[in-house]
């Protein structure tokens, strides 16, 4: 094919023909394939074959070029980490494989090592790839090295700066050793980094006859291509959505810091996420998130603009290529020495799925904010989309007398969030691995003492909505084979819902872990006696703290891990009576909240029509009866485009003022220009209101805005009980400052 | 004296036959299939054998001294949503383990489809969550019962299951294959309780660790039963009212045939009858060439799949896939990419994309003329002068290359302002290049490389493509066989009764162990292959082979502990002593290191033998064919056509079917146009036809 004559066509960069292109891209991305398939077929470790990996290809200034689908929040990382080596190292060789997994400067914590290669064609560099893994154990003072007590850094797992773990080919051993040596499982760990340079090795020879074939620029004009399109489509995107500021404010809590008697339990750290948006340049500032503090949650700036870059990957990604062309366009501010930027000594091991989680959860509730503006885009729009990851590490003695540690990958088995045209996936919605999942039950009682009750779906975990949030799993685990596991089991989301709906979806469950002593579960089966609910398992039920290392569960004694799950999409009340029978019949809601909550009367397996509209009336009666009124809101006398605010809010012209309207009822609610929630009623939900399966701080309340006129819920979020401090969103048009 | 071997594929389309005469003579048959009546397909085809010998109908199917089949109608039942209703049972607590599937909501999509997040869900269940009901019971690893059965509640269970529409039943609890007691007697319960449902149990069908696959599985071969049992049962009676006096034999995906009277409990085992076929054909062709090697290409309208043969034998997986649904029954491999003829080719962002989307039959491409107005594969074939508007597929359909022109130009050529000739060279470098690299993902999984393979290419467009991807991988040897239109039928022909039995029961020895002998014990090994040596064996004598005629292969799945992935491993004939297992150690790592890269063994970790398979089989009937004598038929003249490659028109030999003479060379540019395909010879390759009038097509000296 000639490369020469032909002109490059719109859209595509000056260099490459479309043909050549199309071909090298999808060689890029088999290559990619290739490599990522050697690593897993070479890595003996559990974290690796439950997908907590990926690999990726980088353009030469380590930009992101082609990344593979498991766990994404590493891939940015990874083009960190380039950077970083760039920017130190002025002699990088051909032959040279470069290691880091120092959280402060490019990782999400210590586990995650990288190895990346860069990639020399005649002389020149063209790419990097770049792979990375969990490793099983690092170091530090829990098995496992996720450490959710440690008070500084130095109590956790190995820190390996910038350098290179291969230099010109030549393995550098002595590093090699130290790392391995600080391991409590090193045959595992040296299996991973030979993994490692396996898949590096493959991928570079195929990358090597790439270039020989078309030539080392077009493979280097190809992915700089492939970025510049992605680039251009999301900033094209960006154009059609209104400019203007979203926020969103979202908490961890944590066991109690505080020695004050009168402190409760848990405490809450604050992340708050205000997203900017300019023309086609979107800047999320954290600045107004709480500083770090010496204990469990801390994240650094890599995890937190790796959880930014995961969010943007799956947020636009559906219709564009993956790859750096969608985070060119954002800039994440944030100074250092916050909770989502912690700075050394600050323990971290414990943050790669904490205060960066949250960072996240409140970039989605930005976004939603934002897309929904746009009749086109609005289907891109959820709510908090991964709350926590409810670590459950297990060790001590297996079946056969040998040492085990084990992370239960079941904890990924979260419901996902509810879209404006569809329900959150149930048991496995998660957004950081698309592609992952967990091991059947059979493959961990095998390899672990641990004996499962069930591992089943919770109903009514997802949260309620017109669309409803994907309910997620429990599962429980009895010592079995041996006389005692110990634990460390830590999270967030137990005393908040993470995961609140948006548009009048409500919250889906909060996290817990509940322990059951004092009954021995395995005597009780024995004698034929199933054991079929928590709560009729007799013995002593202790609802355990968020972050509990070291428990030690003996023979008999059960622990019982619920996730927390998606938030729901629009008013409950609105969801078509049919569809709430349905989950009735499947027993993913239960007769309670459907009535309760739906609204939706059924007698048999039938929807009693009558009592369902009679029923809904009168849910919607107790709103009104509940609500505080709107209070007198300000005229202000902006001007902003007609449309709609997804399911919520109708903006109109009438009489040259701007107004906004009840979407569902279109009753006027007031001027444009107050902070919305100012024109609509306001109900302080009861938990069980929301959910039967939420606990809310005694600090923060539930609060719902439904529209004055016909009560139809339009927004439900956790906030603090002695007022938010933060605006949905403020609109910006034609220069001047407008609605809120 | 019945004497005629019969094997036809049913399609979803057409249904192919081929016959074979006691004297090696092969007749090739094709009629439009009729989907609610297989058998109408397959007699409509032994009509046109009948004509050509100048017999009726009866008296050829009384000649039939045996008919074999594949089939798609396990295959369509799944695909067309027409499964019985299964009501489905599992332990108390683990319901769920079908709807949650471990989590994963990414089967069987592509990475594309995988990254849109917004349309990422779960497919469909295949038991509705109100037709799984839980059972009180529990057995551990080891097969040890923890909590008894309790009878009361199978009852009350099969009863609701029952009385909320299933007409058939699937039992799955866990741990069932190291102590099937529990399932047993929910069966006997059923059979009780709904005397009329068939039952089937996962500790029966798929003996084997990992409830998911195993319950997903079993509940799909439930609902697909009644199925299969109604096709072949009604196929059976036709062929026989007909005359015919043998049992047919029904082509499994696992690439052996067994009579229809031991298909029903394993109806989900003939999911890929029909596309398998044409790898076994290869199989049996590589053994006549001397190919141990062979990568098996089939290009149709809609999709390609590939297939492989390592050293002599079809590669086979442990799950095949329909749609997004996972059938973890042995099955020839083959995978697929949605790359056919049919394939459209689309602009979008300046960037040019060939498929997924396909034309399918209705419309079709811009070229044949039925109102399709998208550019595809075939149009771009069509306007580079590969085709033959005037002698495609023997002249059965007129080309209208100008359609196809136009299309090319509408929506590629000027949209990436190219001339309309670049753009289809384009479209077939993407396509081809997209194919290349499907088989190179498939050989190098496997851990080889593509270029130590010959390619076997079929499929109506296969042979057209074959010289193209074929090089883009640096392969040397390239087959078109003679009966690449009929070749899933002749690969049907050409396979043996084949008996696989398996028992996953691990045995494993502990981290540090030197010698594995010590831990994986040899009396407790051979104990399990000789129980699944006997099952095996029985089967192939139920099914009518002659006891000194069939062959069992024993077969150890291994993997380092701790790690997922699995290799088999042949076990050698003989008694198992402790020096067999420690030379099966020694293999396992080799073959190991060999597959996955050299340092990737991880025996510090300990061994596990997780699963044990024997395989037993016997020849159904191994045709002998005649050497390739087209006979006195003259040949059609020779001539040239203009065919666009490389970025100019160039001149090309064109050969009609009826030229082709064993030892005849072709050097390229040059198009051989048979009755369903057109066979290209590239630039700098040299065709030569072989005895059994296969094309080989070689770089030219």
């Amino acid at each position: 094919m000639s490369t020469t004559e032909i002109t490059a066509p719109a859209g595509s960069a000056a260099g490459v023909d479309p043909i050549t292109f199309e071909v090298i891209r999808h060689k890029l991305w088999s290559i990619n394939e290739e490599g990522s398939q050697t690593m897993t077929h070479v890595s003996g470790s559990p974290a690796v074959h439950a997908t907590d990996y990926n690999f990726g290809i980088y353009a030469a200034d380590g930009e992101m070029a082609v990344v593979g689908v498991y766990l994404l929040v590493p891939i940015y990382t990874g083009a960190m980490a380039i950077r970083e080596f760039l920017s130190r190292f002025d002699d990088i060789a051909e032959g040279d494989v470069f290691i880091v997994n120092d959280p402060y400067i490019a990782a999400e914590h210590q586990n995650d090592v990288q190895f990346c290669a860069p990639f020399f064609h005649d002389g020149e560099l063209i790419a990097w790839i770049g792979c990375m893994a969990h490793q099983v154990d690092l170091g530090g003072m829990d098995a496992g090295s996720w450490c959710p007590t440690a008070t500084d850094v130095y109590q956790e797992g190995l820190r390996i700066p910038p350098g290179r773990i291969v230099r010109e080919g030549k393995v550098n051993q002595e590093l090699w050793d130290v790392v391995i040596a600080n391991s409590r499982m090193p045959f595992v760990v040296s299996n991973d980094f030979t993994a490692f340079l396996a898949g590096l090795k493959v991928s570079g020879e195929r990358l090597t006859e790439l270039c020989d074939r078309y030539g080392g620029d077009t493979v280097k004009a190809v992915m700089g291509q492939s970025i510049a399109a992605s680039e251009r489509g999301l900033r094209e995107l960006l154009q059609e959505l209104p400019d203007g500021t979203f926020e969103h404010t979202s908490y961890l809590d944590r066991p109690q810091t505080s020695s004050d008697p009168g402190a409760p339990e848990s405490e809450l750290v604050t992340v708050s996420c205000r997203l900017t948006k300019s023309g086609d340049e979107l800047t999320f500032d954290y600045d107004g998130s709480d500083e770090q503090s010496a204990a469990y949650g801390m994240a650094t700036r890599a995890g937190t603009v790796g959880a930014v870059a995961t969010l943007m990957l799956c947020l636009f990604g559906s219709d564009l290529q993956w790859n750096h062309g969608l985070m060119r366009p954002v800039t994440v501010k944030a100074r250092d020495g916050l909770c989502v930027t912690a700075q050394p000594p600050t323990p971290v091991s414990g943050g790669a799925a904490g205060a960066n989680w949250v960072a996240m959860n409140a970039a989605a509730g930005c976004i939603a904010k934002m897309v929904s503006f746009s009749e086109d885009h609005k289907g891109l729009a959820f709510g908090p989309g991964d709350g926590s990851w409810q670590l459950g590490q297990f060790g001590g003695l297996n079946q056969y007398g040998e040492p085990f540690a084990s992370m239960y990958m079941d904890s990924l088995l979260w419901g996902g969030p509810a879209f404006a045209d569809r329900d959150g996936v149930d048991s496995g919605g998660a957004m950081v691995i698309l592609g992952g999942g967990t091991q059947d039950v059979e493959q961990h009682e095998i390899g672990q003492p641990l004996l499962y009750l069930w591992r089943r779906e919770v109903a009514d975990s997802g949260g309620a909505g017109r669309n409803r949030g994907g309910n997620g799993i429990e599962f429980a685990l009895v010592p079995y084979d041996t006389d005692e596991v110990s634990g460390v089991l830590a999270t967030h989301g137990c005393a908040l819902p993470n995961r609140t709906g948006i548009f009048g979806g409500y919250p889906g469950s909060v996290a817990r872990y509940e322990m059951v002593s004092g009954v021995d579960a395995l005597a009780e089966l024995r004698a034929g006696r199933a054991i079929t609910r928590l709560d009729a398992a007799g013995g002593d039920h202790v609802i355990l703290p968020s972050v509990t290392s070291g428990a030690i569960i003996k023979a008999g004694e059960i622990v019982n891990v619920r996730l927390q799950n998606g938030g729901g999409y629009g008013d409950p009340l609105d969801r078509e009576p049919e569809r709430v029978l349905r989950d009735l019949l499947d027993g993913a809601v239960t007769p309670e909240t459907a009535r309760d909550i739906y609204g939706v009367v059924t007698s048999g397996d039938a929807i009693d029509e009558v009592a369902t509209t009679a029923r809904r009336a009168a849910l919607r009666d107790e709103r009104r009866a509940a609500m505080i009124p709107p209070g007198q809101a300000p005229a202000a006398g902006a001007t902003i485009q007609e449309g709609t605010w997804g399911d919520a809010l109708r903006f109109v012209r009438r009489d040259g003022r701007s107004l906004v309207e009840c979407a569902h009822c279109a009753a006027e609610l007031g001027p444009v220009g107050a902070d919305w929630r100012a024109l609509t009623g306001t109900i302080v939900l009861r938990p069980e209101q929301a959910s039967p399966l939420i606990a809310v701080h005694e600090e923060l309340a539930v609060q719902q805005q439904v529209c004055p006129s016909c009560a139809a819920s339009l927004w439900v979020d956790v906030v603090p009980r002695d007022g938010m401090g933060w605006r949905d969103f403020t609109l910006q048009s034609a220069g001047e400052p407008a609605a809120s | 004296m019945s004497t005629l071997l019969v094997a036809s594929d049913i399609g979803g389309t057409f249904t192919d036959t081929v016959t074979i005469d006691a004297d090696g003579e092969i007749g090739r048959y094709k009629a439009p299939t009729v989907p609610d009546d297989p058998a109408q397909g397959v007699l409509a085809t032994l009509e046109l054998a009948a004509d050509e010998r100048g017999q009726d109908l009866a008296e050829l199917l009384r000649s039939v001294s045996l008919f074999a089949h594949g089939t798609t109608v396990a295959t369509n039942a799944m695909l067309e949503g027409k499964r019985a209703t299964v009501g489905l049972i599992q332990t108390r607590g683990f319901g769920d383990t079908v709807p949650i599937m471990r989590g994963f909501k990414s089967l069987g999509l592509d990475e594309d489809a995988i990254k849109s997040f917004r349309s990422l869900v779960k497919q469909e269940l295949v038991v509705p969550k109100r037709l799984i009901g839980e059972v009180t019971e529990r057995v551990d690893y080891r097969g040890r019962v923890i909590l008894p059965l309790d009878e009361q509640d199978v009852r009350a269970t099969v009863r609701r299951l029952r009385d909320a529409g299933a007409e058939t039943f699937a039992v799955s609890l866990l741990w069932s294959f190291k102590n099937d007691a529990h399932e047993r007697r929910v069966a006997e319960i059923v059979a009780e309780e709904a005397p009329d449902a068939l039952v089937s149990l996962s500790s029966q069908l798929l003996p084997r660790m990992g409830e998911y696959k195993r319950s997903v599985t079993t509940a799909l071969n439930a609902s697909l039963r009644p199925v299969v049992r109604r096709a072949v049962r009604s196929l059976d009676g036709r062929l026989r009212d007909g005359g015919m006096r043998t049992e047919p034999l029904l082509m499994q995906s696992g690439g052996g045939l067994t009579p229809i009277s031991e298909i029903d409990e394993q109806a989900a085992s003939t999911v890929m009858s029909g596309p398998v076929g044409g790898v076994v054909a290869c199989q049996y062709y590589g053994d006549l060439d001397g190919q141990r090697n062979i990568v098996a290409t089939d290009m149709g309208g809609t999709s390609f799949e590939v297939g492989l043969i390592l050293d002599g034998e079809a590669h086979i997986a442990n799950s095949t896939w329909v749609g997004r649904h996972e059938i973890a029954l042995p099955s020839v491999s083959v995978r697929t990419v949605g790359a056919g003829s049919g394939s459209i080719a689309s602009v979008s962002g300046g960037l040019l994309r060939v498929g997924p989307e396909s034309a399918g039959a209705v419309p079709g491409s811009a070229c044949y003329g039925r109102g399709g107005t998208r550019p595809t594969v075939a149009d771009a074939d069509a306007v580079l002068g590969y085709l033959n508007p005037d002698n495609f597929l023997g002249g059965r359909l007129k080309l209208d290359v100008e359609a196809a022109r136009e299309a090319i130009r509408i929506h590629v050529a000027e949209p990436l302002g190219l001339g309309i000739e670049e753009a289809a060279e384009g479209i077939k470098t993407i396509v081809d290049a997209r194919m290349a690299d499907l088989i190179r993902a498939a050989t190098i999984e496997q851990g080889y490389d593509p270029a130590d393979f010959a390619l076997y290419a079929y499929g109506g467009a296969g042979p057209t493509h074959a010289f193209s991807y074929g090089r883009e991988l640096g392969i040397g040897t390239i087959v078109v066989p003679l009966t690449a239109s009929v070749h899933s039928a002749f690969g049907v022909a050409a396979a043996d009764l084949i008996a696989t039995e398996e028992l996953s029961d691990p045995i494993l020895s502990p981290p540090g162990t030197v010698d594995h002998a010590a831990a994986l014990d040899p009396a407790g090994v051979q104990a399990r292959f000789d129980k699944l040596s006997a099952a095996a064996t029985a089967r192939l004598e139920r099914a009518g082979a002659a006891p000194e005629a069939i062959r069992l292969t024993r077969v150890a799945e291994m993997r380092f502990r701790f790690q997922i992935n699995e290799l088999s491993v042949p076990i050698p004939d003989g008694p198992i002593d402790a020096d067999t297992i420690r030379a099966l150690v020694a293999r396992f790592i080799e073959s190991y290191e060999a597959r996955f890269g050299e340092g990737s063994a991880f025996e510090a970790a300990g061994i596990e033998m997780t699963t044990f398979r024997v395989v037993g089989r016997s020849p159904a009937a191994r045709p002998t064919l005649r050497t390739f004598d087209p006979g006195a038929a003259a040949a059609a003249e020779e001539t040239t056509r203009a065919i666009f490659s490389d970025g100019a028109w160039r001149d090309a030999r064109v050969l009609r079917h009826e030229a082709l003479r064993p030892g005849l060379e072709i050097d390229g540019l040059a198009v051989v146009e048979m009755k369903d395909t057109t066979i290209v010879v590239g630039d700098g390759q040299r065709a030569s036809v072989d005895d059994r009038g296969s094309l080989v097509i070689r770089l030219a000296a």
